[in-house]
């Protein structure tokens, strides 16, 4: 089954690109599990010393998850967008999912940042982040799909130029603009809260 | 927000960002001229660019993966793997995540270990961890966790089902308290146990560490995760192209935990075998003791580095009243060097398990120096009693001698047969044959002296357990008991008694439990080549036996004859109380004191009262009878009709009891019945059939030879007897004696010499006297014979009487001569033992020219016991009458009988 995973999940993909909703269905329950195991993967070699290159387990995961040969080059880009929404979908679910439990008792807490002195968010803050980024997309519909497919497809500035046929520059200035006004949203809401 | 004026703030926020933070707000001022609406909202923007630069920088995929990772333990959790039904976390290790399961199939609880992914993503790895997972599943014992199986999940996870031990990790328990040294040794024995069973077939741990040793609440230890580091060893080859440091250097985050274990080859990335798990338990033990790793350093390349080349600080330095021999072991064991270390974790074993015993015995010396509470000595008495009467309903003694014999003779035979097995198949140490073996006594622990006599009797039980093992020279209780709180040492023992290997221990009875510590030490070596400890309530019996049972005769398949396998075999089960009786008896008979001896009669009637059926009694009782008829009290008949009914029982109810034979022999042999010679060596052959060890019944068997004039036959005999018991007085009187019968007097009057002079000194002295007269040292004899007969003077037999005759007669004087050997008939009258005295009277005839009274008593010595052909034939005494006809018809009858017995016993 893991060998097959890859096929079925592009299978299931060009299908949900091509407006078949019912291989959503099918397809994220697999991605989940197939994450799940990359997720160990990743944790598992940090555990024991080899720390990854930011963007390598996310690489591994579009190598893993995604047959590339087996995808035509017209349809890569389309690929990265409907990828990143199917990432999106799939974490965020996990989060509220996260949300619940956390409510229930288990504490969990996850960075949405590097740095050290990033404020620790909450896995209820992806939920956030899936709002607030709902938001922005009714600001600013492609500031919405830089940050989905930065964030959530892990996509390089180039990659997200490439389906967004805008230029690098672009990319960055939207990128940029897009963090300042969703951390401004977050912490309007987090404010609220407290 | 309109389009235009999002533009518009997207426009001014870039541009602001273009300039310098002091510069901006004149900047937006200027730019937004008096739209309060758009200054705000680019200036609220602008307040959060700086926390922006890192935000959301890392993919949400990590971040879900780190929590995913985390969530496992609730995700699987009620999750079914094949029949595996997961319950809740365990826990997890460097080597991935534990969960509890319940087995639906069999009904009990299992412990699940995913591995992590990337361990089994090598196939080639993968299936040689499986291979090396069923061997481990294979190795049954009991400090080894059980691996059930592996089973792959429909996700292409694997995970180990394993035994689940409840308790806690080696660890976390020390992060509690320190441990004693006697319980870090109970520890470290258990998993040098795992280890050695493991080693034995073909498994290496390499990862033996704190967490990888479970403590169990009832003290069992389990040595968890068996052959698992398989599963790393490609990236240990990986790291053996490269320098040490740059191992580390690559693996920044690799747990210290694990670096510090490692021996130093494993460290260096060469090839590892079991020596690397003595290294690591030597670590353990380091760190038990002092609470410190013996290797440390700020990083685990300072560490690496300090396990090449530093040596740690002695164990004494952090606990100054360590033993001596804990420190010797323990650095044994971190010999950089491998092949200067233990070189099997059975060796380490030997010796910790000695040190353990010694320092078991040191508290338990202490503690009886300890004047005992009233409640405690009351517990005593009545546990006493307890035990007593537990181990008897136990049914531990057999019909024959006791079960326990044949127990704890198999125990060491298989421990034996176990040995020469792998020292035979281990290269390092070379094969040493054990064809002889002492058992010393064994202490008794118990504190309570009166208990003196449990121990005694289970280490005789030992010896006649090991004794019917064809093979094997055992040595015989009277020698070992000389050594009883000797302060030599082993090999000195050893050396006196000329044995290959010592077996010694010790016997605990608290209340109804049992405590036997057995080693076996080679003594030229000092090596301990096995050792075992048997904890067991007594009533366990039945468990006990099957358990030893097993254990043993797979063993002795190797080794032992069909005959041993028979001799050992049987175990009939007996009234448990006449075993303690049985015991008891045996302590005093053996004292060899009258009053002792009518003690043990005692103790004996009382074991055959209580059952009837305790061949093994009955023949004691016999023994006893035999030794108060023979030592004691010889006017009195009872004694011979009680012992002749007892041998008679015992064979009814054993017939290949060898101490039986031994007594029927011995009851046959006598005055009154003529002494039926052929009949007592065939007694005396039957109990050496089924007791090769026994000394006794060799002694005897020469006695008749010697009487018989099968001289050297004799000898032989006696070698045997004193290879088995060197302190066997009898069998030494008995060599000179044989020697003066040869006519080879310097070695007679040197053998003679050399007994001791309390054993018998009316045998000894007149053969003593003997040998003297016949070396022409005429005046010593005199003396000798003087002076005996001033300690002695009712010469009960007329031995002394009749030597006098002989020495008047050589000096001529013959009234002198003639009165001695009427004195000497008279005072040998009635005793029926005549025939020493008969000789000494033939030989004073002979010596006064008269054949006629000489040939009286020479055939008078020949009919009552004692046609010693070759004596008759050489000696030097009968020559005035070598020429009478009557005298050379009696010496071919006698040659005749003695070529027949020659050819026919």
């Amino acid at each position: 089954m893991q060998t097959d995973s890859p096929k079925e999940i592009t299978r299931l993909l060009v299908a949900w690109s091509e407006g078949d909703q019912s291989a959503l269905e099918q397809l994220a329950p697999l991605v989940h599990s197939e994450l799940r195991r990359l997720a160990h993967h990743y944790m598992d070699r940090e555990r024991s010393g080899h720390t990854l290159q930011t963007s390598a387990l996310v690489n591994e995961a579009y190598i893993r998850l995604i047959d590339w040969k087996n995808v035509q080059w017209k349809n890569r880009a389309h690929f990265f967008a409907v990828s990143a929404q199917l990432m999106r979908r799939i974490l965020v679910d996990f989060a509220r999912e996260r949300q619940y439990l956390k409510r229930g008792g288990g504490a969990l807490q996850v960075s949405l940042g590097e740095a050290e002195s990033m404020v620790q968010y909450h896995s209820s803050d992806m939920v956030a982040l899936d709002e607030a980024l709902r938001s922005l997309a009714k600001v600013d519909a492609r500031k919405g799909q830089v940050v989905e497919m930065r964030f959530f497809g892990g996509l390089s500035v180039k990659e997200v130029a490439e389906v967004l046929k805008v230029s690098e520059e672009t990319v960055m200035r939207d990128w940029r603009l897009a963090k300042a006004w969703l951390l401004r949203e977050l912490g309007q809401e987090t404010s609220v809260e407290d | 927000m309109k389009t235009d004026r999002w533009q518009q703030v997207e426009q001014l926020y870039h541009a602001a960002l273009e300039r310098n933070a002091d510069e901006r707000s004149a900047f937006l001022a200027q730019e937004c001229a008096g739209d309060e609406k758009l200054l705000r909202e680019v200036e609220s923007l602008l307040a959060y660019s700086d926390q922006a630069e890192n935000f959301i920088e890392s993919p949400a995929l990590e971040v879900a993966a780190k929590a995913m990772a985390q969530e496992q333990g609730t995700t699987v959790v009620g999750q079914t793997i094949n029949h595996y039904k997961i319950t809740s976390p365990l826990g997890r290790g460097g080597m991935g995540e534990v969960y509890l399961a319940q087995d639906t199939r069999l009904g009990r609880k299992v412990a699940l270990k995913f591995l992590p992914t990337h361990f089994t993503q090598d196939k080639q790895h993968l299936r040689r961890f499986q291979q090396e997972a069923r061997t481990v599943a294979g190795l049954s014992h009991p400090n080894v966790c059980t691996v059930h199986e592996v089973v792959e999940t429909t996700d292409g996870r694997h995970c180990i089902v394993m035994e689940y031990v409840e308790g806690m990790t080696l660890r976390q328990r020390l992060a509690q308290t320190r441990l004693s040294v006697l319980k870090t040794l109970d520890v470290v024995i258990q998993v040098a146990s795992a280890l050695s069973a493991a080693h034995a077939a073909g498994i290496v741990h390499r990862d033996i560490k704190l967490d990888n040793i479970m403590l169990r609440r009832d003290g069992y230890v389990k040595v968890l995760d068996f052959g698992l580091a398989k599963l790393t060893e490609h990236e240990a080859q990986l790291v053996d192209s490269r320098a040490p440091t740059k191992v580390i250097e690559t693996s920044p985050g690799m747990v210290m935990g694990t670096v510090s274990y490692m021996s130093p080859e494993q460290a260096r990335g060469l090839a590892v075998d079991a020596r690397t798990d003595v290294w690591s338990l030597g670590v353990v033990i380091y760190e038990m003791i002092t609470g410190n790793q013996p290797f440390q350093g700020a990083t685990p390349t300072d560490v690496i580095i300090a396990i090449a080349e530093r040596v740690p600080a002695p164990l004494s330095q952090s606990v100054p009243e360590i033993p001596t021999d804990l420190e010797r072991i323990v650095v044994r064991t971190l010999e950089k060097d491998r092949t200067k270390r233990y070189q099997t974790a059975n060796e380490l074993l030997i010796d910790l398990k000695r040190l353990s015993r010694e320092l078991e015995i040191g508290s338990a010396v202490d503690r009886s120096q300890q004047p005992l509470s009233g409640n405690e000595a009351a517990a005593t008495v009545s546990n006493e009693q307890l035990t007593t009467s537990g181990f008897l309903k136990s049914g531990w003694a057999g019909n024959r001698i006791p079960i326990l014999a044949a127990f704890v003779g198999m125990l060491i035979i298989g421990a034996l047969v176990y040995t020469w097995f792998f020292r035979n198949s281990s290269a390092t140490a070379p094969p040493t044959e054990i064809r002889s073996l002492a058992v010393l006594p064994m202490a008794n622990l118990s504190g309570d002296p009166s208990q003196d006599y449990f121990a005694d009797g289970m280490t005789e039980t030992l010896i006649s357990g090991l004794a019917k093992v064809g093979a094997l020279r055992v040595i015989s209780r009277t020698s070992v008991m000389q050594y009883k709180g000797s302060q030599k040492s082993l090999k000195e023992i050893a050396r006196e008694l000329n044995v290959d290997a010592i077996v010694e221990g010790s016997v605990q009875r608290f209340g109804e439990r049992v405590k036997i510590s057995l080693q076996l030490i080679n003594a030229p070596s000092d090596k301990h080549l096995w050792s075992g400890t048997y904890d067991r309530d007594l009533r366990d019996v039945a468990t006990l036996q099957n358990e030893v049972t097993r254990a043993a005769t797979e063993a002795i398949k190797i080794t032992l004859t069909p005959q041993d396998q028979v001799r050992l075999a049987r175990a009939n089960p007996i009234n448990p109380a006449a075993y303690d009786y049985f015991l008891r008896g045996r302590f005093y008979l053996n004292r060899q004191t009258k009053a002792d001896n009518e003690t043990a009669i005692e103790m004996f009637d009382r074991a055959v009262a209580a059952d009837p059926s305790f061949a093994a009694a009955h023949a004691e009782l016999a023994q006893a009878c035999v030794w108060r008829l023979f030592l004691f009290t010889p006017g009195e008949k009872q004694w011979e009709e009680k012992a002749f009914v007892a041998v008679e029982k015992a064979l009814k109810l054993d017939p290949d009891l060898a101490e039986a034979h031994l007594a029927r022999g011995r009851l046959l042999w006598t005055p009154a019945n003529h002494f039926p010679h052929d009949k007592a060596i065939q007694e005396y052959q039957r109990a050496l059939a089924f007791n090769p060890s026994l000394d006794e019944a060799r002694n005897q068997l020469a006695l008749v030879y010697c009487h018989i004039g099968l001289l050297d036959e004799a000898l032989q005999e006696l070698e045997k007897a004193l290879s088995v018991n060197p302190s066997n007085a009898l069998a030494r009187f008995r060599v000179g004696e044989t020697y003066l019968f040869q006519g080879k007097y310097e070695q007679a009057l040197a053998s003679l010499r050399n007994v001791p002079t309390d054993v018998n000194p009316a045998l000894v002295g007149h053969q003593t006297v003997w040998a003297l007269f016949n070396l022409g040292r005429k005046e010593e004899a005199v003396t000798t014979l003087e002076q005996f007969l001033r300690d002695y003077p009712d010469d009960n037999r007329g031995l002394y009487t009749s030597l006098q005759a002989v020495l008047a007669a050589s000096e001529g004087q013959e009234r002198e001569a003639e009165s001695k050997i009427e004195l000497a008939i008279e005072r040998g009258k009635g005793f029926g033992h005549f025939h020493h005295t008969a000789y000494h009277i033939a030989c004073a005839y002979a010596r006064m020219n008269k054949p006629e009274q000489a040939l009286k008593f020479l055939e008078k010595a020949a009919a009552e016991g004692f046609p010693c052909y070759p004596l008759f034939e050489s000696d030097s005494n009968l020559n005035n009458i070598r020429q009478d006809s009557g005298f050379k018809m009696f010496l071919t009858k006698q040659k005749q009988q003695w070529e027949y017995h020659r050819t026919n016993l």
